[in-house]
C-alpha cells in the first residue's frame, strides 16, 4: 500500500498538484532568485533540505504537539532548519550566500513548506511525510529549475555562467528583471494548464 | 484538573521543543563561526584589490599574496583601519589608497570600498562589502557593468539616467533604484571630499 500511495505522491506533487503552477504557492521566491540558475539550484536545495526534515520532524512529533500550539511549533522547526541552512551556505557557500541574500531567510515564510507541515504531515507518518516533502520540494525545484534556464538563456546569453548564446544575442535585459519571471512563469502556467484540460476533457468524453 | 493538566504539558512542551531547536542552531552556528569570519576578511581583501584596480586572482591563496606585497592597512588609533595604501608593481611607490565608507540605502546600510590613484583624483574602482538593496533593482550596484563605469571617473559625480554617461564626472544610475544610486553617489563624492584630509601629511 504504501509504495503505491508514494508514487501517487510523487506523481501528484510534480504533476497536477503542483505547489508552484496549481496551487501558486512560493511566488515571491519563484520571481526573486530564478533570474541565473546557480543560485536557483541553491535555493531548490535549501527547500528540498527545509521541506522534508520539517515534514519529518513535525510529523514525528505530530501525537504530542498539542492543537493549539501548534503552528508556533511549526514554524520553530521550519526556521531551525532555515537558519542551519543559512550558515551552513555562509560558511561553505559565501559567494552565493551573498547574492542569495535575505532570499534564504525567506525560505521560513514560504507556504509550501508550511502549507505541507499542516495539511500534510500532522495527519501523516513520518516515512510518507518525508517523501511528501522530497516529492513538494522537487516540484517545486523543477519548475523554478525551467523558469531561471529561460530566464538566464534569454536575459544573460548563458547556462550556469557559461555563455552559450553567440556574440550575435541581444541579452533581454526584462528577462533578468522581475518582471521576465512574471512572464515565464505565466507564459508556463499556461502551457502546463492548457496540456492538463485538455487531457481532462479528453478522459471525461 | 484535566485541563490544567494539558495546560502545563502545552507549556513544558513548547519550552522543550524551543531548547532542543535553539540549541541545535546554536551549535552549527559556534561550529562555523571561524569559517564566516575567514571568508569575510577573504572578502574584505578581494575588495580592497577590485578597488584599487588590481586583477584580483580567482585562487585564494594567490589573493592572500597579492594583498600581503601590496596593501597596507593604515590603522586608527583604535586599532581598527583607517584606509588602506596599495604600492605599485615594485611594491615602493603608492598606487593609490582605498578607503571604506557606509552610506544609508534603501533597505539598510550599504558599505563600499572606494580606490582613489596617487594624486586622490581619479577612481581606480568600487566595490561593495555589504548591500541588502532590492534584487534586481538597487542589487544591481554590485554587477560589474556598474562598478567597472567608475574607473578612471574624476569626482565629484553627477548621476545621470541609465546608458547616457558621457563626461569623466558622470556615472549611468539604475533605473528603478534612484534612492540606491544617490547612496552610491553620495558616498563616491563623500570619500573623494574627505580623501585629502584623510591621507593628509603621510601622502
Amino acid at each position: 500500500m504504501a509504495r503505491g500511495r508514494v508514487k501517487r505522491l510523487f506523481i501528484d506533487d510534480l504533476g497536477a498538484n503542483n505547489p508552484v503552477f496549481a496551487q501558486v504557492l512560493g511566488i515571491c521566491s519563484t520571481l526573486a532568485v530564478t533570474n541565473v540558475v546557480k543560485n536557483t539550484v541553491v535555493m531548490c536545495a535549501g527547500l528540498v533540505f527545509v521541506v522534508t526534515l520539517s515534514n519529518f520532524t513535525v510529523s514525528s512529533l505530530r501525537k504530542w504537539i498539542p492543537s493549539r500550539t501548534r503552528m508556533m511549533i511549526e514554524v520553530l522547526i521550519i526556521a531551525s532548519y532555515v537558519i542551519a541552512f543559512d550558515i551552513v551556505i555562509r560558511a561553505y557557500l559565501p559567494d552565493i550566500s551573498r547574492q542569495l541574500g535575505p532570499y534564504v531567510g525567506l525560505i521560513i515564510t514560504n507556504c509550501i513548506i508550511m502549507g505541507r507541515a499542516e495539511a500534510f504531515a500532522l495527519s501523516n507518518p513520518p516515512t510518507v511525510s518525508l517523501m511528501d516533502g522530497i516529492a513538494s520540494g522537487l516540484g517545486y525545484s523543477y519548475v523554478l529549475l525551467s523558469i531561471a534556464f529561460v530566464r538566464e538563456l534569454l536575459g544573460s546569453g548563458t547556462i550556469w555562467g557559461a555563455r552559450v548564446l553567440g556574440d550575435w544575442w541581444v541579452n533581454w535585459s526584462i528577462m533578468v528583471m522581475a518582471p521576465g519571471a512574471f512572464f515565464t512563469l505565466a507564459i508556463l502556467i499556461w502551457i502546463v494548464k492548457g496540456w492538463l484540460l485538455k487531457r481532462e476533457q479528453g478522459r471525461s468524453e | 484538573m484535566t485541563k490544567i493538566r494539558e495546560r502545563i504539558f502545552t507549556v513544558v512542551f513548547m519550552f522543550a521543543v524551543t531548547f532542543v531547536f535553539t540549541s541545535a542552531v546554536s551549535l552549527a552556528y559556534l561550529l562555523t563561526k571561524e569559517t564566516i569570519k575567514l571568508n569575510d576578511a577573504a572578502y574584505l581583501k578581494r575588495a580592497v584589490l577590485a578597488a584599487a584596480g588590481l586583477d584580483v586572482p580567482v585562487d585564494a591563496k594567490e589573493t592572500e599574496d597579492l594583498y600581503g606585497a601590496r596593501v597596507e592597512e593604515q590603522k586608527k588609533d583604535d586599532g581598527s583601519v583607517e584606509y588602506f595604501r596599495v604600492a605599485g608593481e615594485g611594491g615602493d611607490r603608492t598606487r593609490g589608497y582605498v578607503f571604506i565608507r557606509e552610506g544609508a540605502g534603501l533597505w539598510g546600510t550599504i558599505v563600499a570600498v572606494v580606490g582613489l590613484d596617487s594624486d586622490l583624483e581619479r577612481m581606480t574602482g568600487i566595490a561593495f562589502l555589504k548591500q541588502n538593496e532590492t534584487p534586481g533593482l538597487g542589487a544591481r550596484i554590485a554587477e560589474d557593468w556598474f562598478t567597472q563605469q567608475f574607473v578612471g571617473k574624476q569626482g565629484p559625480l553627477t548621476m545621470v539616467p541609465e546608458g547616457e554617461a558621457a563626461g569623466e564626472s558622470e556615472f549611468d544610475a539604475i533605473t528603478g533604484a534612484t534612492i540606491t544610486s544617490t547612496a552610491v553617489r553620495d558616498i563616491v563624492n563623500g570619500i573623494i571630499e574627505d580623501a585629502p584630509g584623510i591621507v593628509g601629511g603621510e601622502r
